[in-house]
């Protein structure tokens, strides 16, 4: 009797220096045969919810921005729901797609998204996942696709809530996972691969 | 409780860790100051499914997935032409259908459209390197393509790249992301190529080697390459039991 898995999973390999081709193809100017390009399209006109925009950038461990990476971002709708095999239909925003994805800036390294505020996903009576937004990031160096997940600064008492975030009230870098409220509706969230500030990275 | 359960707990095998790269491997250079140095945190509360939302298939062109004419559809590339198919499959054994594969990778010449590349080697005016699919239901895809060239990098010495293409995979969560790169067999630069080599476990190597098959060449035109790709399989759905 054996409940081994059957196969081996594929090994990640980093997305190099070129990835702008496969992900964001216009970007360097690759745009003769395709329709639609997978550009930061989270949301619709249609969307329901707070229109927010979050920005940040990268940095290595020399404190250098990153201007080549690629960061791709999953969130649920403004009432906390998420398109699934299990979400019945009617229960999901249908103009919202949850999941985006958008390049740094080549001279700036600034990456940014114009999406909407998430909403608290209410897990049992007494536990509740605070609004956020995760980030998946991947660039030449990076040799597995990092996650992080990004809280609200302004949402202090939901974050205090939080499932996920009680287990890390002792970390040192906790910090890390907050964005800064820069002006209204406008959130900043910068990453640190490396280094005192290096942002809580997760084994999702 | 259930609904808990059901779709926010992390119901997907872990990464494993013997097969994937370490993130700091020094012999490849740019690793050294992008890779963190803190332990990942273990996190079993998530959000997971990405299911159908992506892309569908009425917004995929239908040259989407042939390399050999999507940048110009009139006059073909240079170079080797290749078929690159396989299956998308989970830890299970379980085909993934209808999800989206990318793929870019360098001209014959081993040569990016890419404003970064700095390479002598020619780009291609009727090749772009780009391409895209959804893999069907039982989780087959394929691409028609040149076969890549092998190109010099900049690591600190005298470095090859072995021909390869890179692929991105979504599955059906956010939690299955995965991009990597296929090699084709018998190339001698996989042994001498420190991105390669990053993966310690030979095993899980050579699963990105893809294997030459003529039987599925076609006489004249191309020579088929097959390369399948296993994404974190689901644990919350149980296993056959072997014997
Ligand atoms: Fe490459």
């Amino acid at each position: 009797m054996s409940t081994e898995k059957k196969l081996k999973q594929t090994p990640s390999q980093t997305a190099g220096p070129y990835l702008h081709i496969g992900f964001l193809p216009k970007k360097v100017g690759i745009n003769s045969s395709f329709s639609r390009e997978l550009n930061n399209l989270i949301l619709s006109e249609k969307t329901d919810g707070t229109r927010i925009e979050i920005s940040g950038k990268i940095y290595d461990g020399n404190n250098e921005v990153l201007k080549d990476a690629i960061v791709e971002i999953w969130q649920v709708d403004s009432n906390g729901n998420y398109q699934s095999r299990l979400t019945k239909k009617n229960q999901y925003n249908k103009n919202f797609s949850n999941w985006g994805r958008t390049s740094c800036d080549f001279n700036t390294g600034l990456w940014k998204f114009n999406t909407i505020k998430p909403g608290i996903v209410q897990l049992n009576k007494s536990e509740i996942l605070a609004p956020h937004i995760w980030l998946w990031i991947v660039a030449r160096g990076i040799n597995l696709g990092l996650y992080t997940c990004m809280y609200f600064s302004d949402e202090n008492t939901h974050n205090r809530l939080d499932r996920n975030l009680k287990k890390l009230f002792n970390n040192s870098n906790l910090q890390s996972l907050f964005a800064v409220n820069v002006e209204k509706y406008k959130y900043e969230f910068n990453i640190h691969l490396q280094g005192n500030k290096e942002t809580i990275f997760f084994d999702v | 409780m259930d609904f808990f359960d059901k779709n926010f707990h992390n119901s997907f095998y872990p990464i494993d860790k013997n097969i994937h790269p370490k993130s700091f491997f020094p012999d490849y250079k740019s690793s050294i100051l992008r890779s963190p140095k803190k332990k990942f945190v273990s996190i079993d509360t998530i959000i997971s499914d990405l299911y159908g939302n992506v892309l569908d298939k009425k917004d995929l062109g239908f040259l989407d997935n042939d390399l050999t004419r999507n940048f110009n559809k009139h006059n073909e590339p240079i170079g080797e032409r290749i078929v690159v198919y396989g299956k998308l499959l989970d830890e299970n054994s379980k085909p993934i259908p209808n999800s989206l594969i990318e793929i870019w990778q360098a001209n014959s010449s081993g040569k990016y459209r890419h404003s970064g590349d700095t390479y002598k080697a020619p780009l291609d005016p009727n090749f772009g390197g780009w391409g895209r699919c959804l893999t069907d239901e039982n989780g087959n895809y394929y691409f028609k393509t040149i076969k890549p060239g092998a190109y010099p990098w900049p690591n600190g010495g005298n470095n090859w790249r072995p021909a390869h293409i890179h692929f991105s995979i979504f599955g059906l969560s956010f939690l299955q992301r995965l991009v990597t790169q296929m090699y084709f067999e018998g190339d001698p630069l996989i042994a001498k190529c420190p991105i390669a080599q990053s993966i310690n476990d030979k095993k899980a190597l050579e699963s990105l080697i893809s294997k030459l098959d003529l039987n599925k060449s076609i006489h004249m035109d191309y020579i088929a390459y097959q390369f399948n790709i296993i994404l974190r399989g689901d644990k919350s759905i149980p296993l056959e039991k072997s014997e």
